[in-house]
């Protein structure tokens, strides 16, 4: 487990709405589902204290439309498993659950803004005290706000079961990560060009691959860029 | 602009007696805090000219690299916040409060085009009186119009915002930072008629360990408060019965030696045989009556004085327990049952160690709380104190700048919703 000063932040738990029960039900039964796999300790001061972390209601469950949603803070976290395990609770009642993850930490930020740079699916800016960037984790698309000079990162999106999970996520973005190989056989022609085009840009042949891998996905993910930088 | 922007933009400012704690909800739950002060560099001095000082008031954590002569501090640092009301015509405390507040909001600026302005909820002391709203309303206007980093204000009461944290809409809410404490009791909205506002704090409990400190011998580094806090948080202690905890203490003065090493200095303090005023600091937090405080007040230790501030009477000496009941005592007798079911601490002066090894002669905040009350009657009381008591009004700020819908405006009459500062 790598040694963070603080893992605080919120997930978004959606429910399918059952016909009779009250919107205090739903919190007890993520309770339960929750103390199954992590050891409890007890209530106090407002707060579900757990073996690796804690949680309290942000705001109690909610109905739109059909759909049943509350929202939990947790803080105090031990261990990042705890933030899998609220996640993995959360995926037990919906196939999906929005988190925001805050991280303080003495990282190299100077390394993760050009390891996003490079990596994001979509820019979003700089100021001196500030970064943002949407990314792609594994199909997860994501919102990453960093202030530099504060040691503290903000991951947030919606989470998915056959995503990354949040601490890998976290692992990868605090310690970093070596690339990964990916080869592509690909016709002759596509390959001259590829390398025809990459000199003629003053790039690499792989620099090039993934720029049009990233424009795939940006393509790809279009909708979920939308909906996660929306503001109307 | 939508739900969604406003609860991605929210931002939290919790203006305390000594701390300014504030930040995006992108922070978590755990705000940027820095004191709440500003300094006024003499600007006539050949230095200020020379070294170029960057603007005429100082705030923030760069504060200590501008500190001039320390007769001078107490003119020049201004601490707007100290008794939870500024008057309206202090010019100088009002501009320590927009520089925070710029500084503050700046800080957290984002980098994305899209960025229109923060949904900003503020926190002011319960017994803040309406033109202080409206001072503070104008400085976050002036703040937009010059950065353009407000689209929306709110402003609540800190006992509210302690209440929204904890989710309890009926409730007594003890709010006691560095200088004053708020007995609040709140049924939906504080009960304004009820509020007791005490003029002691952190602070007060920061001069008694002051005084000890002089008594055994460190007259030198009780002038120091940063110093005196860091001892006062180490060695005070709640006693769960001061005349018994004295005793217990000089009957076994190895057991609660009061010995502490100052981090990254070589400076270390040992109260030896007079460890057992350990326990005087965190009584006199909770009950400054006892006849072994009268020494220190003849010596020449300020008494905690009933003041009054604007329209505010603050009371010096009247201990918790007593102002609890004072308070729920001015409620619907209905009413006072629930109000004692949930009676929250909040701020930085409930936060005090009870180690094991000192129980049960020393105790915790709750503890004290609850037998202050029973001493007088009151017993079968729900006291909780909240999770991180220095960051509850931050937290309950976020969460009400989460849930109170966009299109909410801000009513004067009900003291509630958003003021737009631009569409």
């Amino acid at each position: 487990m790598i040694n963070l000063i603080e893992v605080t932040g919120r997930i978004k738990v959606y429910f399918n709405q059952i016909e009779g029960l009250e919107p205090q039900s739903y919190m007890e039964k993520y309770l339960e589902e929750l103390r199954e796999i992590e050891e409890y300790i007890d209530f106090k001061g407002g707060s579900h204290t757990f073996k690796n972390g804690s949680i309290s209601i942000f705001q109690y469950p909610s109905k739109i439309d059909e759909e049943i949603s509350m929202i939990w803070r947790f803080s105090k976290v031990k261990d990042l498993e705890f933030i899998d395990k609220l996640f993995k609770t959360a995926l037990k009642f919906n196939d999906k659950c929005f988190i925001s993850i805050s991280i303080k930490d003495n990282i190299d930020f100077n390394r993760l803004k050009s390891w996003i740079k490079s990596y994001s699916l979509k820019w979003l800016g700089e100021s001196g005290e500030s970064f943002s960037a949407i990314i792609d984790f594994g199909g997860q698309i994501l919102w990453l706000t960093a202030y530099t000079n504060r040691n503290i990162f903000n991951i947030r999106g919606k989470f998915r079961l056959d995503g990354l999970k949040p601490s890998k996520i976290i692992r990868i973005l605090c310690e970093g990560e070596t690339l990964k190989v990916l080869s592509v056989r690909v016709p002759s022609p596509i390959k001259h060009s590829y390398i025809q085009n990459a000199n003629r840009l003053g790039l690499t042949a792989s620099e090039l691959i993934r720029e049009a891998l990233k424009k795939y996905l940006i393509e790809l993910y279009k909708s979920d860029i939308e909906e996660l930088t929306k503001i109307e | 602009m939508s739900e969604e922007y406003k609860r991605k933009y929210t931002f939290a400012e919790d203006y305390g007696t000594s701390y300014y704690k504030y930040g995006p909800i992108t922070l978590g739950e755990t705000p940027e805090i820095i004191e709440n002060r500003g300094y006024f560099p003499d600007t006539t001095s050949i230095m200020y000219q020379i070294m170029a000082v960057p603007s005429d008031v100082i705030v923030g954590k760069e504060i200590p690299l501008y500190l001039e002569a320390t007769e001078d501090l107490s003119t020049r640092l201004i601490y707007p916040m100290r008794n939870g009301v500024i008057a309206r015509d202090d010019e100088k405390a009002w501009r320590v409060v927009y520089e925070l507040t710029k500084y503050g909001l700046k800080q957290f600026k984002p980098a994305e085009p899209e960025f229109k302005g923060f949904y900003v909820v503020a926190s002011l002391s319960s017994i803040a009186p309406k033109y202080m709203y409206e001072k503070l309303f104008e400085i976050h206007k002036r703040i937009d119009e010059e950065e353009g980093l407000v689209k929306a204000v709110t402003i609540i009461p800190q006992p509210l915002a302690v209440a929204i944290a904890h989710k309890v809409p009926t409730c007594i809410v003890l709010e006691s930072g560095h200088g004053n404490t708020q007995i609040c009791p709140i049924s939906r909205y504080p009960i304004r008629a009820a509020i007791i506002a005490l003029n002691r704090g952190g602070s007060d409990a920061n001069t008694l360990t002051s005084e000890i400190l002089k008594d055994a011998g460190y007259g030198d580094l009780a002038r120091e408060e940063a110093l005196v806090t860091m001892i006062k948080e180490n060695i005070g202690l709640i006693p769960r019965n001061l005349n018994e905890a004295i005793r217990e203490a000089k009957e076994n003065p190895e057991k609660y030696r009061a010995k502490f090493k100052v981090p990254n200095t070589r400076i270390t303090i040992d109260l030896e045989a007079e460890s057992w005023t350990r326990f005087l600091i965190g009584e006199y937090v909770f009950n400054p009556n006892h006849e072994l405080f009268q020494s220190y007040f003849r010596r020449g230790m300020p008494k905690p004085k009933d003041v009054k501030i604007g329209d505010i009477y603050f009371r010096g000496m009247i201990d918790f327990g007593e102002a609890i009941i004072e308070a729920a005592e001015r409620c619907p007798v209905e009413l006072q049952p629930y109000l004692y079911q949930h009676i929250l601490l909040s701020g930085g002066n409930f936060q005090w160690k009870a180690p094991e090894e000192f129980k049960p002669t020393a105790i915790d905040s709750v503890t004290k709380i609850k037998i202050l009350l029973k001493e007088k009657g009151i017993e079968n009381v729900n006291v909780e104190i909240t999770e991180e008591p220095k960051y509850s009004v931050w937290r309950g700020c976020i969460v009400y700048g989460y849930a109170v819908p966009e299109k909410y405006e801000w009513k004067w009459e009900r003291m509630e919703g958003w003021l737009k500062i631009r569409e």
